[in-house]
């Protein structure tokens, strides 16, 4: 046991810290970096930034070396997600490519597929997203009813997906589809690549709760796409899509507490800078309390995840500990907003955009926001489902 | 980074669990809680046999020199088990002499205690500890002290040989250790004749406490555990008194984390074997949910509790938050799975016939030692977020 870095994580550690230095934004730091405030231009900024992290070897940490990644250890990479948060590093764009499309084409894809696809989703070239839920599957994933017909070297789908994010920007999907119309459940199912820029393919964007249109509902009228878009062999498509969920739910986690981390550190300067009762909010004991309880609890996270880690490095099988990450994230997060609002009182209602806003609105946000932390990636009721059911060998509940 | 035991701590782990096992069975375990002593000496000298009274005691004052890991293993054994002995209280004036005795004192008590002698602690007088809630008295006489006055929550006090004591220092002694200049040590034969042991009624009987009244209690200038100087402290520095708390509330979260994981291992096994409407009741969401709650606080639990004892031997800095928060989230485990794992056994889960009972009540007798949540949460946040 020993929690300290090794000579080879201490090097990547001040190899990434001295890149950071030398190429984050000008005024990135010091908080006089302002994002543009126009949703393309926001998207066109985290494009180019992921483009510079690319050249410079710092994307696809996990990744093979031979399509661009790093294949960095399982410590390297909670090293990278640190210090990435540590400087409050921009975000880049091709998230469902980088989690989900690309490490399932790793895992999958033939060797064409990983030619044509891999790079160019860790240089932001191409933006993926993900066609799995349908209006009739969600949670119960394997009734998905969008049709893949074979006709020739093509497959011809029709059908809906929803709650698709950056569907309107993307290039590719990830789609789940049924092939064999006669099929029920997971047989019958498989795993396509899909251009975006096919004939027949309609996005039209869905408004959440926060008031953005961050997802999107796709449209596949008679999209005729090739056969060699296939992921794995036809009627695979459940397997398939079981690892692009494993990565998408984050098995190995890490990435959620240093997101809860984040959260906590402004939760905390919020409850300095708000006052209540003569002083700062903070110096109310019930409130000190609470972000006492959230300390523990993300620590609880951080060091869960990396015992989970620590199982995976020596074994190559990732420990039960990961399952619990999303779950107990999903839930903390929820609670920490919501303190938020209790700790901002009357300011709560106050969106952005007002001389009397506290935080200019992210409080809003990241409150209304959190409400999708415990359906996205799995309800919270499945999660639960998959560990009384998968770690704790509990019987089905259906 | 490396969160795994090594071979030795997987040996000791093993080692510790096959022990407690065989010797701390329910029916073991009941005959000793509920008799008349709460003690059975051969127990006890089995387990310093097997040198758990030297785990983190080094060499040089006679123990086998491991370290806090190793306390936190046989800990989380020993709440699975529900051990009736006097280790905790072993373990936590250990941590006191560790922190505040010179190299003589070290020798002289601890090479006592890792031959078995038991010791102990007495610092509340009140239902929280702190400086100013201190009224024992301590005055100087022929070269020596004369302590007065009365403890409360004495855990094992009525088996203890030694207990360390902690007096208001006053003009007869440098404070040893508190900021504030009031909290002095001591080290107490519990053979004075000064000194009486009353014993209290106490919910959980697999760990006894008792009042120790000091009448002119008179003890040798070497008594007085002084090796560290508090001008020679900064103000955020841990005094000795801090440090030997930090080192129980570690030890506490390895119980803790103990108790939440047997009480899951017993609530998961009536789940899959308990049928009603004919299906076992773990097929039922409303229960299968609750068992999957109890694993993430056990996993956490156990997370925290391994980084704290890691910090303890390794560092100093960090090793004071990362027990405050090994034992409150271990506690929420355990009150958590006690609860809930009578919930989940319906009747037979309240009754005095089944163990659970005396899980939830050891999870909440040790949810109170040392610091209860609210003031770890507290201190916790004024020390991450002040």
């Amino acid at each position: 046991m020993d929690f300290r870095d090794s000579e080879e994580e201490a090097a990547f550690r001040r190899g990434l810290r001295s890149w950071l230095d030398d190429n984050l934004p000008e005024g990135w730091l010091d908080g006089s970096f302002k994002l543009p405030a126009k949703r393309e231009a926001r998207y066109d900024f985290a494009r180019s930034w992921q483009r510079k992290l690319f050249e410079s070897g710092w994307m696809g940490m996990s990744w093979p070396k031979e399509y661009g990644g790093r294949e960095a250890t399982p410590f390297e990479q909670v090293i990278y997600l640190e210090e990435m948060a540590r400087v409050r590093a921009p975000e880049p764009i091709g998230v469902i490519g980088l989690n989900m499309a690309g490490p399932t084409i790793i895992v999958h894809g033939s060797a064409e597929h990983k030619d044509r696809y891999l790079s160019k989703i860790l240089s932001a070239e191409e933006i993926w997203c993900q066609g799995f839920s349908e209006p009739n599957a969600g949670s119960d994933l394997a009734s998905v009813q969008t049709k893949a017909i074979r006709d020739g070297d093509e497959y011809v789908v029709t059908g809906q997906k929803v709650w698709s994010s950056y569907a309107h920007i993307a290039d590719h999907c990830i789609l789940v589809v049924r092939t064999d119309p006669n099929s029920e459940k997971h047989a019958g199912l498989s795993y396509l690549l899909v251009d975006m820029h096919l004939p027949g393919v309609e996005v039209r964007p869905i408004v959440q709760i926060t008031g953005d249109p961050e997802f999107n509902e796709i449209f596949f009228d008679e999209v005729r796409v090739p056969v060699s878009n296939m992921l794995g062999e036809e009627g695979e498509g459940w397997r398939v899509a079981m690892t692009t969920l494993m990565h998408e739910r984050g098995t190995l986690g890490i990435a959620l507490q240093v997101r809860a981390r984040i959260i906590l550190d402004d939760l905390v300067s919020l409850a300095k800078d708000v006052r209540l009762n003569g002083g700062p909010a903070i110096d109310d004991a019930l409130v000190r309390q609470t972000l006492g309880q959230f300390e523990a609890e993300v620590e609880a996270l951080r060091f869960t995840g990396y015992r989970s880690l620590s199982a995976f490095a020596k074994t190559g099988v990732p420990g039960p500990e990961g399952s619990i990450m999303k779950l107990h994230w999903s839930e903390l997060n929820q609670r920490m907003g919501e303190f938020a609002w209790k700790v901002l009182g009357g300011f709560s209602q106050i969106d952005g955009g007002s001389q009397h806003s506290i935080s200019d609105g992210k409080w809003q946000y990241e409150t209304l926001r959190s409400r999708g932390n415990t359906i996205e990636a799995g309800t919270s009721e499945v999660l639960r489902n998959i560990v009384a059911e998968r770690v704790l060998g509990l019987p089905r509940s259906r | 980074m490396d969160f795994s035991l090594t071979q030795e701590q997987e040996a000791l782990k093993e080692s510790v669990r096959d022990f407690l096992r065989k010797e701390s069975t329910s029916e073991k375990v009941r005959v000793v809680a509920f008799g008349e002593s709460g003690f059975d000496r051969s127990l006890w000298e089995s387990a310093v046999g097997l040198g758990w009274t030297s785990l983190v005691v080094p060499e040089e004052f006679g123990g086998i020199g491991l370290g806090w890991v190793e306390a936190a293993i046989v800990a989380e054994q020993i709440g699975m088990h529900l051990f009736p002995s006097p280790y905790y209280s072993s373990v936590f004036a250990t941590a006191a002499i560790l922190a505040a005795g010179d190299d003589e004192q070290k020798k002289v008590n601890l090479s006592r205690v890792v031959e078995g002698a038991i010791a102990t602690v007495a610092l509340w007088e009140d239902r929280s500890f702190h400086a100013s809630s201190i009224n024992m008295k301590v005055r100087k006489s022929n070269g020596g002290f004369v302590l007065d006055g009365t403890k409360l929550f004495v855990t094992d006090g009525e088996v203890a040989d030694l207990v360390v004591v902690a007096a208001a220092a006053g003009d007869a002694v440098p404070a040893s250790d508190d900021p504030s200049g009031r909290v002095a040590l001591f080290v107490v034969e519990s053979s004075n004749p000064g000194l009486s042991v009353q014993s209290l009624p106490v919910v959980d009987k697999t760990r006894r406490m008792s009042v120790l009244e000091f009448d002119g209690v008179e003890v040798p200038e070497s008594a007085h555990l002084n090796a560290v100087d508090p001008s020679s402290l900064g103000p955020l520095q841990p005094r000795p008194v801090d440090v030997m708390r930090d080192r129980a509330c570690l030890y506490i979260a390895g119980e803790q984390t103990g108790i939440a994981a047997r009480c899951l291992e017993m609530s998961l096994e009536y789940a899959k074997q308990r049928n009603q409407f004919g299906k076992p009741i773990g097929s039922y969401q409303a229960v299968s949910h609750k068992l999957a709650d109890m694993f993430v606080w056990v996993e956490h639990a156990r997370s925290l509790l391994y980084h704290a004892a890691w910090c303890a031997d390794h560092d100093p800095a960090m090793a004071p938050t990362a027990a405050w928060e090994a034992k409150v989230i271990a506690t929420q485990a355990a009150e958590r799975a006690t609860a809930d794992g009578i919930q989940i056994h319906g009747g037979i889960g309240f009754t005095w016939e089944h163990d659970l009972h005396m899980y939830f009540k050891r999870a909440r007798a040790n949810s109170v030692l040392v610091d209860e949540n609210r003031l770890l949460l507290d201190v916790l946040s004024k020390h991450r977020h002040g």
